[in-house]
């Protein structure tokens, strides 16, 4: 497996003449790990994403990439974004081919092997493969949307609020079979989100942010496996509380500022 | 949705015997006014030449059309390239869709002759502005998101043209072809006014009307308007069944539903 570091040193991103949307933002993300960023809406946290997938380009700062192959470009990311962002004239199966299709990569039947296998592992059953996304349910396309950012393989995952408009009943589910694909292949993972017990449950670390800042960095004890029943400890509980707590506070801290 | 045909026969019916009635007790002369019956009468007798009228028609439509689909593509694909192409070229597109047909009309049988070309020409003038303006929305009007998906995974221009932005801009292309197939038939119609009776052979429903309008032949030319009415709808279905079957999954066929 591809091991890959992340750093981002004092990065800057600036729209227009507003105040810079990450101001000088320092972070490293150690391979193998789920990182959750959380922070209230508008705190840039989506654009921390944006950046490290390169669709967005820091004014100043840089973002350092390593992977095992040595060197630094080229790195692989997968993204699930907010919303599905599938092709609605494409099936399934074509939706989930594209990033292959965009690489002109390998031959058809490797191609098509990689295809099944990540549909099977978002637990999408056969007879769905040839169906369009308008047929399929929100967490259906949501699946199909995570198995294309699987698909080539990338050594990073890249997650900007995937489940925010599930129902609670299929974002459990999601967050389920997130953390079953990341117990599986280890991937280094970014979570972006707002659902604090989503952040508890899910990630290594947690990451804090206020207006384009990092306010706290906490590393998170809940031991693993995990899977949904350990929302039921008293040990996440007692972290969720801590990181409330610290979110509060850093959200006042701002207020004040 | 079949129950509603019987309502809508039974409007026509209703009409029909209407005017007829209208005839039979008003004592309109049949040069204003002839009775539907009257119509049947005379565009069976008329078979030939109605016969002929409509091919001719559908055949000026249906090229206008094709030519209108192609230059008003490649136009597309050239707006949608940049913001001052579309500055540049679009105002004049929108010149063509101002301009009133049966102005320019005259001046085109001027400049390619009293001939059939004339009349192509004539219903794919009419008919290329709703294919421009469809498709380049079309082209241009992609979700941010889709298109962050593609930059993602470092797509070039090229494939994000083919593999994004065409295949969105055919729900638009099939939108603009309905609103385009009425008005070639227009044009056809009007462009065979102009040309008039100098081509024989190729006598389209619009030249047969103004022949038989300076006859006095009232009951042939509402014959002439019957049968291009009928050309109409039947062209207006063909172009709707290729698209529904050939195109079904990219114009998500579910979203028009409400508009038929």
């Amino acid at each position: 497996m591809m091991l890959s570091r992340i750093s981002l040193q004092d990065v800057v991103v600036r729209f227009g003449d507003h105040p810079p949307v990450l101001d000088s933002l320092s972070l490293d993300l150690a391979p193998e790990k789920i990182v959750s960023v959380i922070g209230p809406s508008g705190c840039g946290k989506t654009t921390l994403l944006r950046t490290i997938a390169g669709l967005v380009e820091p004014q100043e700062g840089r973002v350092r990439t390593v992977t095992s192959a040595g060197g630094g470009a080229g790195l692989e990311v997968g993204v699930v974004f907010q919303e599905p962002a599938l092709l609605p004239w494409r099936t399934v199966w074509e939706n989930v081919r594209l990033p292959l299709e965009l690489r002109g990569r390998g031959g058809r039947a490797a191609v098509d092997d990689e295809v099944a296998r990540q549909l099977s592992a978002v637990h999408l059953a056969q007879a769905d493969w040839g169906k369009l996304p308008r047929q399929l349910s929100g967490g259906m396309r949501m699946r199909v949307s995570l198995a294309r950012a699987l698909v080539t393989n990338p050594s990073m995952l890249l997650l900007d609020e995937p489940f925010a408009a599930l129902d609670d009943m299929l974002r459990a589910q999601m967050n389920q079979l997130v953390l079953e694909l990341w117990q599986t292949r280890r991937r280094t993972t970014l979570l972006v989100t707002h659902n604090l017990a989503e952040a508890v449950l899910m990630s290594h670390r947690i990451v804090i942010m206020v207006k384009g800042r990092l306010v706290a960095d906490v590393d998170n004890p809940l031991p693993w496996p995990r899977s949904l029943d350990s929302r039921a400890g008293t040990q996440f509980a007692e972290v969720y509380q801590r990181i409330s707590e610290l979110l509060w506070t850093a959200a006042e801290a701002e207020v004040k500022r | 949705m079949r129950g509603q045909w019987i309502p809508t026969i039974g409007g026509l019916v209703v009409l029909l015997l209407l005017w007829q009635a209208i005839v039979w007790w008003s004592d309109l002369p049949p040069i204003l006014l002839p009775g539907p019956v009257q119509v049947a009468t005379t565009m069976w007798q008329e078979r030939a030449a109605l016969g002929v009228g409509v091919a001719a028609t559908c055949a000026a439509s249906a090229l206008g059309l094709l030519l209108s689909l192609l230059v008003g593509s490649i136009v597309a694909l050239l707006l949608s390239q940049s913001r001052w192409l579309r500055a540049a070229i679009f105002p004049y597109v929108l010149f063509l869709q101002t301009v009133p047909i049966v102005a320019i009309a005259p001046l085109l049988t001027t400049w390619f002759g009293y001939r059939f070309r004339t009349v192509v020409l004539v219903a794919s003038i009419i008919s290329l502005f709703p294919i421009v303006s469809n498709v380049t929305s079309g082209l241009i009007s992609i979700d941010p998101l889709l298109l962050d998906v593609f930059r993602v995974h470092r797509a070039s221009r090229w494939q994000i043209m083919v593999k994004l932005r065409i295949p969105h801009a055919i729900r638009y292309l099939v939108l603009g072809l309905r609103v385009s197939t009425g008005l070639a038939i227009i044009g056809a119609i009007v462009g065979e006014l102009f040309v008039g009776d100098a081509v024989n052979r190729f006598a389209g429903l619009g030249t047969l009307i103004s022949a038989w309008q300076r006859m006095a032949r009232t009951d042939a030319v509402m014959g002439a308007i019957v049968a291009s009415t009928l050309l109409g709808i039947s062209l207006l279905s063909i172009v709707n069944l290729l698209c529904d079957n050939l195109l079904a999954r990219w114009s998500t066929a579910q979203e028009f539903e409400s508009q038929r």
